[in-house]
């Protein structure tokens, strides 16, 4: 899996991943199960600078859809930043902005974890 | 130390230059050249050969190019003997074993293959065999999966003489997963209470939603859908969505708008979804399509459908796909794509449906 997908710890149980480039169908089983173990150590809130990726597929997305069930029972939270206007479209399409904060900054995205 | 193919067990000699090594009986040992007796005996060229050769370079460059996995020579040492001997065979044996796995897979994947080609056969019995023959109305359907099976689904269909439902489904990944998870969809899908009475796009879509909640699917999957009923009288559309592209409409001067609002996909959470009402002037196609249509989503499938807005509806839609999908290595869209196009008030008869019908005037 790139270096680029593994979620950095920030503290209390939060955490950071950097995406970039395209994640599609392809990458996805090994972030998922990379987030998923993250999660089982005690994950409870994830911040992604999306501020480098150029697109993101359904079966990207379902990764976090799925993180977000695992983690929501127990005060979990998922955050995004620096998406791209196309992407942006996706959230609001899919509504997934109501379930996940999508924020322009990271200061803000990561407030919204606390 | 003794004479290494005395070590090896040797059965008794086929002849006395040629001996079986080891328990593998397609491992034969040649004391001279004797490269004919490979066909002599029906050895295959699976079979491993070590030469023994008490000759020259020429002789051991032969047996090399004839196959041999290893030449010895009378005067070697033995321990160098044995050594070169147990690493050749170990090296056979992985080789022998590589090639029976790759026959082996090779005829699993035959099996698999045909087991999907029949999988897509099934699924798309479940598509509509024919479209909606009406007169105020022409329907046009585009369906491409990436693999043999898709994530996408759609349904066009009359409920009762005055109205038709329009639905596409994208489920979330490709191939069978997906596809399994679109059946599941399907077989949720209550446009009528049980008396007959036509059931608010909210509604339905929200039962979807909850039977996708309720099946509990091992890593949550999401789903699109995008589900409307179509007055074919008065040309007013009600429809819901969760998660879908906006369904876009173009009205013959070339104006063109996204039509409906979406909600939250499938499968998250408990949700009470919207129906909008839209009205269709005559003229005006309208066209829902899943996210591989529109691969940036950024609005480039409506524009090609507006440059090819003079077409036919079949060739509008054929045309503007052409213009935005990418294909992969193997000429595969790189997503699944479910296109369903409609002209409302349409003046020509309706598109004829696949495979059957003759047009008429």
């Amino acid at each position: 899996m790139p270096e680029a997908y593994q979620a950095k710890p920030l503290d209390a149980g939060r955490y950071e991943l950097t995406l970039a480039g395209r994640v599609y169908a392809d990458a996805t089983p090994q972030l998922k199960d990379h987030l998923m173990a993250l999660a089982d150590q005690g994950l409870r809130g994830l911040l992604v600078d999306a501020s480098e990726l150029e697109q993101i597929d359904s079966s990207g997305l379902n990764v976090f859809v799925s993180l977000l069930k695992r983690i929501r029972p127990e005060g979990g939270k998922i955050a995004f930043y620096g998406l791209n206007e196309n992407i942006k479209r996706v959230f609001e399409i899919t509504k997934l902005a109501t379930v996940m904060k999508v924020a322009e900054e990271r200061s803000s995205a990561l407030g919204s974890l606390a | 130390m003794e004479d290494p193919r005395t070590e090896l067990q040797l059965s008794p000699a086929l002849q006395e230059d040629l001996y079986e090594v080891d328990a593998l009986p397609e491992i034969a040992v040649l004391y001279e050249p004797q490269f004919e007796v490979l066909e002599a005996y029906g050895l295959e060229a699976s079979v491993g050969v070590i030469a023994v050769l008490s000759g020259g370079p020429e002789e051991r460059v032969a047996a090399w190019e004839a196959g041999a996995i290893e030449v010895l020579t009378p005067d070697m040492d033995l321990d160098e003997a044995r050594v070169r001997l147990q690493t050749a065979v170990a090296r056979f044996r992985t080789r022998l074993e590589l090639e029976q796995d790759r026959e082996r897979l090779s005829a699993q994947r035959t099996v698999l293959e045909r087991n999907l080609r029949l999988a897509a056969r099934l699924q798309r019995s479940f598509l509509p065999a024919s479209l909606p023959d009406l007169p105020s109305v022409q329907f046009s359907t585009a369906f491409l999966p990436q693999e043999f099976v898709s994530g996408d689904s759609y349904d066009v269909r009359q409920l009762d003489e005055h109205h038709v439902l329009i639905a596409t489904f994208d489920a979330v990944g490709h191939g069978v997963r997906a596809a399994l998870l679109t059946v599941l969809l399907r077989s949720n899908l209550e446009p009528k209470e049980p008396k007959g009475a036509l059931r608010d796009p909210h509604l339905v879509v929200g039962d979807l939603n909850q039977a996708l909640i309720d099946a509990h699917l091992e890593e949550y999957p999401t789903a699109a859908v995008c589900y409307a009923i179509l007055d074919v009288r008065s040309g007013e559309m009600r429809m819901a969505n969760a998660g879908h592209p906006q369904p876009i409409a173009l009205l013959p001067n070339g104006e063109k708008r996204s039509i409906g609002s979406s909600g939250l996909l499938l499968g998250i959470d408990p949700m009470t979804y919207e129906t909008d009402t839209i009205q269709l002037s005559p003229g005006e196609r309208v066209f829902f399509f899943t996210d591989g249509a529109d691969p940036g989503y950024d609005g480039g499938f409506g524009e090609q459908l507006l440059r090819h807005r003079d077409l036919e509806l079949e060739l509008q839609v054929g045309g503007a796909l052409g213009e935005v999908i990418e294909l992969d290595d193997e000429g595969r869209p790189e997503d699944d794509i479910t296109v369903v196009g409609l002209c409302w008030g349409a003046a020509s008869p309706s598109a004829s449906p696949p495979d059957t019908s003759t047009e008429e005037d």
